[in-house]
């Protein structure tokens, strides 16, 4: 449980990704690409775990919890969810110049909302996304906007005027780290599942809209953004497949026992 | 002195000691080297924080390092990650390597987006693959991509160093004698306000690590149940090895995660590998697919596993594998 001190509130943010489902991502087995029709999109699992932890903060601390993401104008979806939990303003980056984006192009894009949305004490962000499985949104935006990050938090240990103090788990160790704010902390899936929304939060959200920010809004530049701001290119995409032909053993049961254990000797596994 | 063209590996450390990872990598390292354009020939450094033992130094000559490259700050330690981003982006700076390798640990994880912001480069994270296009000599980097339904090559053309981690475990690590290499080293100066500050520190007892273990033997679902784990052990403990797991198997709750292979789990590459009613889907395959010799045991003659081994018994596993151990012996 966190121990909390002081009496500020906390203007956190969070940033979210609207990613596909990856445990039903199917593979076309003749074309070896990706089948996404009819797979559902979801809120990234660990963002879902940094609002749960941000709405924690807000609930024993006061402040604010804005959420934030770039994508498609279907991700204002996930944004939506995140009011009717009840955070206090929702922000959408969207624009074809966003479009193709890697890890930099992203990062740049989202260090500028971030930079002109302005005045948070803590950035978080889930520790990575099940679709791209990078880790590396959360670091680089920190990198851009000069603040220190710390990566793969479990939870948060208390809360002074100054800073924070946050457990995370990396590498086989845990550790206690002291960092001030403003802050930026990935956050790993934690053993508190995000809340359910109440029906009056999911009324009030009605009532609610989730803003939406283009290239001029966020005062980014073009050339940074996108597919012309982003230094890496996927050159080609194929399914994993080995093809090997397997060597089936045959025969009855027993047979096929000691078919197996002569492989071993002959492998030298077995003497 | 130094060429542009070289290749560098982060040497991470834990509890002092030089991780494996980073001798996978001067291994991989060494091979790419050696693809690369003769007219523009380039070195294989290794690049440390820390105080970098003879024998170390020795160590990572053994694997191919050319040179050691030891950075640190001046007048201080380097506390953090994110400090030791500053010197090696400092360093970066200064020598302009073409290809920046680091584990893809938390730690590489960490500290590699932080000095990739700084020089404005792109960054791979976790690959499984690397190699040098023969054409353009850029450096080709592969990796799982959706949760490892596939794969996918990626490359930073026009952006030096061309930065990626790698998963651990994914290379084998090969030495050749043991020679001693150049040592330099250089100090920066960074801020000396300190960005954050571990309090506390406690290595958790790693207790079972499977990412050693020359033979192991997996199951899934299609064990049916969780006794089925110790049928899986005594065969386990006949060849000498370790148990594993499949996601599914894990997530039922049958045996503990760090037992788990796969995309979401370690990766492994032992000399056998006996997977015993898994199904084989990509991304338990992402974990297990460079063992050297895949054996599997499946009810199911159509499961995609079947398409990664060796070797195949179609059949029960609780009539085959005690079967298997009485022949043992």
């Amino acid at each position: 449980m966190p121990i909390l001190e002081g009496g500020v509130g906390i203007d956190v943010l969070v940033c979210m990704k609207q990613v596909p489902d990856t445990q039903k991502v199917r593979i076309d087995p003749e074309r070896g690409t990706l089948i996404r029709k009819g797979v559902p999109s979801i809120t990234n699992p660990f963002c879902e775990s940094a609002l749960e932890l941000a709405l924690g903060i807000r609930e024993k601390r006061g402040g604010t919890v804005t959420v934030l993401t770039m994508g498609i104008p279907d991700a204002a979806c996930i944004l939506k969810d995140a009011l009717s939990l009840g955070a206090d303003r929702a922000i959408l980056v969207t624009g074809r110049d966003f479009a193709g984006a890697d890890t930099l192009a992203t990062s740049y894009a989202l260090s500028r909302a971030v930079s002109s949305l302005g005045g948070f004490d803590l950035l978080l962000f889930g520790k990575q996304a099940i679709d791209g499985d990078t880790a590396q949104v959360g670091p680089e935006v920190a990198g851009m906007l000069g603040i220190p990050v710390v990566t793969f938090v479990t939870d948060i240990r208390k809360i002074t005027p100054g800073g924070i103090v946050v457990e995370r788990a990396a590498d086989g160790c845990r550790e206690l780290v002291r960092t001030r704010f403003p802050s930026l902390l990935t956050v790993v899936r934690a053993e508190k599942r995000l809340r359910m929304p109440t029906m009056e939060g999911i009324l009030s959200s009605f009532s609610r809209e989730v803003e939406t920010a283009g290239l001029g809004d966020i005062g980014a530049e073009s050339d940074r953004c996108g597919l012309k701001g982003s230094p890496t290119r996927v050159k080609k995409i194929f399914s994993p497949s080995n093809g090997g032909l397997v060597n089936f053993l045959e025969g009855s049961v027993e047979e096929k026992a000691i078919r197996f254990v002569e492989l071993l000797k002959e492998k030298g596994f077995v003497r | 002195m130094s060429g542009k063209n070289d290749l560098w590996v982060l040497v991470e450390r834990f509890e002092r000691t030089i991780r494996p990872v980073v001798f996978e990598l001067l291994t991989k390292g060494k091979e790419l080297c050696s693809k690369r354009d003769s007219k523009k020939p380039g070195d294989l450094v290794a690049v440390a924080f820390e105080g970098v033992t003879a024998e170390e130094n020795a160590r990572l000559g053994s694997y191919g390092a050319r040179r050691v490259l030891q950075i640190g700050r001046e007048g201080g330690n380097a506390a953090t990650y994110m400090e030791e981003a500053r010197l090696l982006v400092s360093a970066a700076r200064e020598y302009h390597p073409a290809i920046l390798l680091a584990g893809a640990t938390a730690y590489g994880r960490s500290v590699m987006p932080l000095v990739a912001v700084e020089l404005r480069t792109g960054l791979t994270a976790d690959c499984t693959g690397l190699d040098i296009d023969p054409e353009s000599g850029v450096l080709l980097q592969t990796r799982p991509a959706f949760g490892g339904n596939v794969l996918a090559t990626i490359e930073c053309a026009g952006k030096r160093p061309q930065m990626a981690t790698v998963r651990p475990g994914v290379f084998k690590k090969r030495a050749e004698g043991k020679h001693a290499v150049e040592a330099r080293e250089r100090c920066y100066r960074i801020p000396s306000q300190p960005l954050f500050r571990v309090l506390e520190r406690t290595v958790e007892d790693r207790g079972f690590d499977i990412t050693g273990a020359r033979v192991i033997v997996a199951g899934g679902r299609g064990l049916a149940r969780s006794e089925g784990f110790s049928l899986l052990e005594k065969l386990a403990k006949k060849l000498g090895g370790v148990v594993g797991a499949s996601r599914g198997a894990v997530d039922l709750g049958w045996i503990d995660a760090a037992h788990q292979v796969g995309q979401t789990g370690h990766t492994v590459t032992p000399a056998l590998y006996v997977a015993c009613g898994i199904s084989g889907a990509v991304q338990h395959l992402a974990g297990m697919k460079d063992s050297d010799t895949i054996v599997a045991i499946n009810e199911d003659p159509q499961a995609p596993i079947f398409e990664a081994a060796e070797y195949g018994i179609v059949g029960d596993l609780y009539e085959v594998i005690p079967r298997i151990i009485e022949r043992m012996g």
